[in-house]
């Protein structure tokens, strides 16, 4: 089963490349090694809808996010988890995210970038899982490596980080039964469809992407592999809208709502500070 | 006696025209980030754009001290480099030339290939200091380059 999915995992990446002739790296699952301009803030409006694996329901959350270029090495992201778990939409934690970029080779229409980033996170709802997620379900930290290579309009995206998860608060202890670290792996395409020749910033962007997320949990070996194709439009050089539904390729690690939809707006103030 | 007036006397050069090009982007978000960058410099008049080839023609805010070290860092406090900086200067009443350096607003202009022509009209200059060009051409300027805070290392390009 896991020998298929691979296949299917590099037949799709090769069929993929050749048409990525020109992209981006505006990732909607995953950050770039590139960070923001010093001083630019960015804030984000994040909605995922995500179908359960038991029964027709789905869970929604709901994510604002608050991101600030500190330097032009270093920026941080800050973002509050509400969801509708428990049929009311309610605050179940927050995050805290830093990028430090530690490699930068750039030319001109191109750029290989290499960061390192830690995250941590604080959760409230009840462990409902195998799967140690720490956007919007655990409790955590985790730290990893990031590279991207830009060339042209494509852009090329890998990370690895190993994440550690806690007790959601002190009502939910993380069971003992379950691995409480992984390694999260991710590989990801993007191309730039539009405009063809850039003109004007009032130019409306459309970007194609497709990304290959992955998770080992430790010990145990259980693993997942998503893919999540999206769509995302550039609007003034400011504001952006993704649009992507993740979908599970294969799992052998219990999740309780792995597939679905996610929409998300953001805008970018420039020289803020 | 003569000689040592002429030397001395301040030069009235001005740089009328900078081009530069920015690298480590393609998309107009970057660019723009880059643009935003460059209008909070306090001698800048004005930034005109183009987003394809990521160049920035900039105009300055009459009798300004242009620092080109602090455009270089707006493009990379953007998060981009400098792949090329290149202006013209008026080079009419510049005394202080020699074969290998002019000297303007207490800047040194160290010349690695060509020289000014103090009796001509607008010329063109690159900047090859590390950091105004890519790593990989820089490599070939690298033993030539004079340092200084208040130093600049040129070719003649125009």
């Amino acid at each position: 089963m896991i020998l298929k999915y691979t296949k299917l995992i590099v037949v799709v990446t090769i069929f993929w490349c050749p048409f990525c002739v020109k992209s981006q790296e505006l990732f909607v699952f995953t950050e770039p090694a590139s960070n923001m301009a010093k001083g630019n803030l960015g804030i984000r409006l994040m909605n995922s809808f995500m179908k359960q694996t038991v029964g027709n329901g789905y869970n929604a959350h709901f994510m604002p996010e608050i991101m600030y270029g500190i330097s032009n090495k270093l920026m941080a992201h800050t973002s509050v988890f509400l969801s509708n778990r428990n049929n009311t939409l309610a605050t179940e934690g927050f995050s805290l995210y830093a990028k430090y970029k530690f490699l930068n080779i750039d030319d001109v229409k191109s750029h290989f970038r290499m960061a390192t980033f830690a995250r941590y996170s604080f959760n409230n709802s009840d462990i409902h899982q195998e799967e140690i997620n720490l956007i919007g379900q655990n409790s955590g930290y985790e730290f990893g490596v990031i590279a991207t290579q830009l060339l042209h309009k494509v852009a090329i995206n890998g990370g690895l980080s190993f994440v550690e998860a806690m007790n959601n608060g002190s009502k939910y202890q993380f069971p003992t039964s379950q691995s409480a670290n992984a390694l999260n792996y991710t590989l990801s395409f993007g191309k730039l469809m539009l405009p063809k020749k850039y003109t004007s910033y009032n130019q409306t962007n459309v970007n194609l992407m497709c990304e290959f997320l992955g998770q080992s949990l430790l010990p145990n070996g259980k693993i997942y592999v998503d893919v999540a194709p999206s769509l995302q439009f550039i609007f003034l050089s400011k504001m952006r809208l993704d649009l992507a539904y993740r979908q599970q390729l294969y799992a052998n690690m219990q999740r309780t709502a792995p597939s679905g939809l996610l929409l998300r707006l953001e805008y970018n103030f420039f020289n803020v500070h | 006696m003569f000689l040592l007036l002429v030397i001395t006397i301040t030069t009235n050069a001005q740089i009328t025209q900078l081009s530069l090009q920015a690298s480590g982007l393609t998309c107009s978000m970057c660019n723009l980030s880059i643009k935003k960058s460059l209008d909070k410099l306090p001698f800048i008049e004005s930034v005109n754009p183009d987003i394809e080839t990521a160049t920035y023609e900039l105009k300055f805010k009459e009798n300004a001290v242009v620092n080109f070290r602090d455009i270089k860092n707006a493009v990379t406090n953007a998060g981009f480099s400098v792949a090329k900086l290149v202006f013209t200067i008026n080079p009419k009443n510049v005394i202080s030339n020699s074969n290998n350096q002019f000297k303007y607003k207490e800047i040194t202009y160290n010349m690695i290939e060509g020289k000014l022509d103090a009796a001509g009209f607008n010329q063109e200059f690159q900047v090859v200091d590390d950091g105004f060009i890519s790593d990989k051409n820089f490599k070939k300027y690298k033993n030539k380059v004079k340092g200084g805070e208040n130093v600049y290392n040129l070719i003649h390009t125009k």
